[in-house]
């Protein structure tokens, strides 16, 4: 297979608009050589272990519905020779008039950290990073600046003088990581931010743009054993990812595009969590925000969350 | 709390989004009919001693407090606070403000609650108890706000489940318990993994 940083390929990626091999270059002319080396890892390494059929694989918007049929199928067989897990892969789409809103009741969330446990599960992530989309800050009562909380606290929970705070991806209105992309790998659905990590190039400026630290970078194939794999996937959501590409919560859309809770509230033991849809009146989410004093983070970035704190 | 209210106004105010319920745009919402009804998780056996004694189904067995109450009190003279218990329930923790145990439960008719009013109350409606001095938190509650939820939070889809306070509360020693945390991700700290 050819290389696909190289200028004598004929491999046509894509029929115009998004063109990852324009972008791929433009990246070389910036980044300079060593940086774009580093970049592109991923995508070198990808021609050996990857097939034409994923090489040639068109931009998700443009994928007709055969194609995505076809590339959910080679997935689930990917999944299958490399973890040993019969695994259903979909692509449940936006519901029509749904703008997910979530909100976390700052009073009573205790740390336990239920929440980034139930993620790194449902989430297919790898098991020896213990990696998951959410982070819990141990922050001082007085001060609502997560920079300055800790993440890794390890003693009973809740500790006198402190309260807690999870942040994982704002899925902002107006959301800094998509403008970044290079090509278009990460956009914005009317109910949430995705990424679609066959496309993801790995360049990681999504990562750099994001002031909320919500993205992660897959630095190597997850482990998972077969037996923990979940097996309730989406194409945009929970499915593996391949190493090299950026990652991020995407408020479980395998499940809640189906009308379910995300896994972390369904998980969270302190009820701090409350989910829905912002453009129903009469949901618990549109109540929070209009009977609670509720925050944003550096809502001076105009960055415009879709996830919101409060407390009693 | 009050500190961590006073803090939060290093973050500005946030002004809850203006919501544009354009027919056109909005969902049509489904008669209320069409909903899926809530499922409240309540302990089994609400309002009977729990024994040691397993049933067949594995639950404890309870007894009613009939069974040694008759009608009223017992003890002699009768407890009104958990530190007077000298002879029995003497296992119970009590850390709930400083009520009496009248401020719950019917002096005349134990099998019953009292509300301040004197009216009765059966324990399937502990939480009208409950509601009747926490207000505020049973409002939050009736909205998703204080209790949480599992299951679907589309109730065209699937129920709602949720949990009585006293599965998180114990009427007794409400605090909610200090747990040990799960690990945390093992990345290196912020964003760069
Ligand atoms: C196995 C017999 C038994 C059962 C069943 C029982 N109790 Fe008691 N209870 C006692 C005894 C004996 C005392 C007196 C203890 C003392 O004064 O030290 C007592 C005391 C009390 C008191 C303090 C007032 C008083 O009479 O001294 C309350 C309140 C009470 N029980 C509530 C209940 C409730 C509510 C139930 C049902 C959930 C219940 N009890 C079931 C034996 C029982
Ligand atoms: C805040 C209201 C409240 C107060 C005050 C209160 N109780 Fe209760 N008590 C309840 C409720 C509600 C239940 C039913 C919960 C259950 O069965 O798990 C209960 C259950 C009990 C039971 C049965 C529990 C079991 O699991 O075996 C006993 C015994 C009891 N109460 C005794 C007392 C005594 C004695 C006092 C005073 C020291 C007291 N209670 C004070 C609300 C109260
Ligand atoms: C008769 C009034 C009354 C009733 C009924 C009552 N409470 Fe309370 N509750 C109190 C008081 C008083 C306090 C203490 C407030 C304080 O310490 O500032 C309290 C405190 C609490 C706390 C905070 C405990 C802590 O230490 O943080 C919780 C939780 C709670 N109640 C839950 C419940 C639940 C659940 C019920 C129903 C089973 C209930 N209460 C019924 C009066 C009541
Ligand atoms: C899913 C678990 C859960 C359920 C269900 C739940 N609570 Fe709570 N509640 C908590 C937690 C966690 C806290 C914060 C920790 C604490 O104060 O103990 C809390 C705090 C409280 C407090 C103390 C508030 C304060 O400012 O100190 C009251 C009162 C209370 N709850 C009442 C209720 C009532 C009434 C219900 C039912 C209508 C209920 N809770 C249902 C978990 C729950």
């Amino acid at each position: 297979m050819t290389d696909p940083t190289d200028d004598t390929t004929t491999v046509e990626a894509n029929d115009g608009g998004i063109d990852r091999r324009t972008a791929m270059k433009a990246l070389g002319a910036t980044l300079g050589a060593a940086a774009f080396a580093r970049a592109m890892a991923p995508l070198r390494s990808w021609s050996a272990d990857q097939s034409m059929d994923e090489f040639l694989q068109q931009h998700y918007k443009r994928l007709s519905d055969e194609d995505m049929e076809r590339i959910l199928r080679r997935l689930e067989q990917e999944t299958y020779d490399e973890y040993g897990a019969q695994v259903h892969i979909d692509d449940p789409q936006p519901i029509p008039g749904v703008q997910f809103g979530y909100a976390l009741n700052l009073s009573v969330c205790n740390g336990c950290r239920k929440c980034v446990e139930a993620c790194h599960i449902e989430n297919n992530h790898d098991r020896s990073t213990n990696n998951s989309y959410i982070r819990v800050f141990e922050m001082e009562q007085g001060s609502m600046d997560f920079e300055k909380g800790t993440a890794d606290y390890d003693h009973t929970v809740p500790a006198p003088g402190k309260y807690y705070m999870p942040v994982q991806c704002l899925q902002c209105d107006n959301p800094p990581c998509v403008d970044v992309c290079p090509v278009e790998a990460t956009w914005k659905e009317e109910d949430g931010v995705v990424v679609d990590y066959n496309w993801c190039i790995g360049c990681r400026y999504c990562q750099a743009a994001c002031p909320y630290h919500a993205r992660r970078f897959n630095w190597k194939k997850p482990e998972i054993p077969t037996g923990e794999v979940n097996p309730v996937q989406a194409y945009l959501a929970n499915r593996i990812r391949p190493a090299g590409v950026v990652e991020k919560c995407h408020f479980c859309l395998h499940k809640t595009r189906k009308g379910g809770a995300p896994a972390c509230q369904q998980a969270c033991p302190t009820g701090a969590r409350v989910f829905g849809n912002m453009l129903d009146p009469d949901s618990d989410i549109r109540w929070v925000l209009e009977n609670k004093r509720v925050y944003v983070l550096k809502e001076d970035l105009g960055t415009r969350p879709r996830f919101f704190y409060f407390f009693d | 709390m009050a500190a961590i209210l006073c803090a939060a106004l290093i973050v500005s105010l946030f002004e809850a989004p203006e919501f544009d319920d354009d027919p056109d745009v909005a969902v049509d919402q489904p008669e209320t009919d069409d909903l899926y009804e809530d499922v409240i998780i309540t302990p089994p056996g609400l309002g009977k001693l729990t024994t040691s004694i397993v049933d067949m189904h594995g639950q404890f067995v309870g007894i009613r407090c009939s069974t040694c109450h008759g009608a009223g009190d017992i003890g002699d003279p009768p407890a009104q606070y958990a530190d007077e218990l000298t002879e029995f329930h003497r296992e119970m923790e009590f850390s709930h403000g400083d009520l009496a145990c009248a401020s719950c439960h019917a002096t005349d008719d134990r099998d019953k609650l009292t509300l301040a009013s004197g009216a009765l109350l059966d324990y399937d409606d502990t939480m009208d108890l409950c509601a009747q001095c926490h207000s505020s938190e049973y409002k939050s509650y009736q909205h998703g706000a204080h209790g949480g939820m599992s299951g679907h939070w589309d109730r065209t889809q699937g129920e709602r489940v949720r949990n009585h306070c006293v599965v998180c509360h114990d009427p007794h020693e409400p605090a909610f318990p200090q747990v040990t945390p799960a690990d945390p991700p093992r990345d290196r700290f912020f964003g760069t993994q």
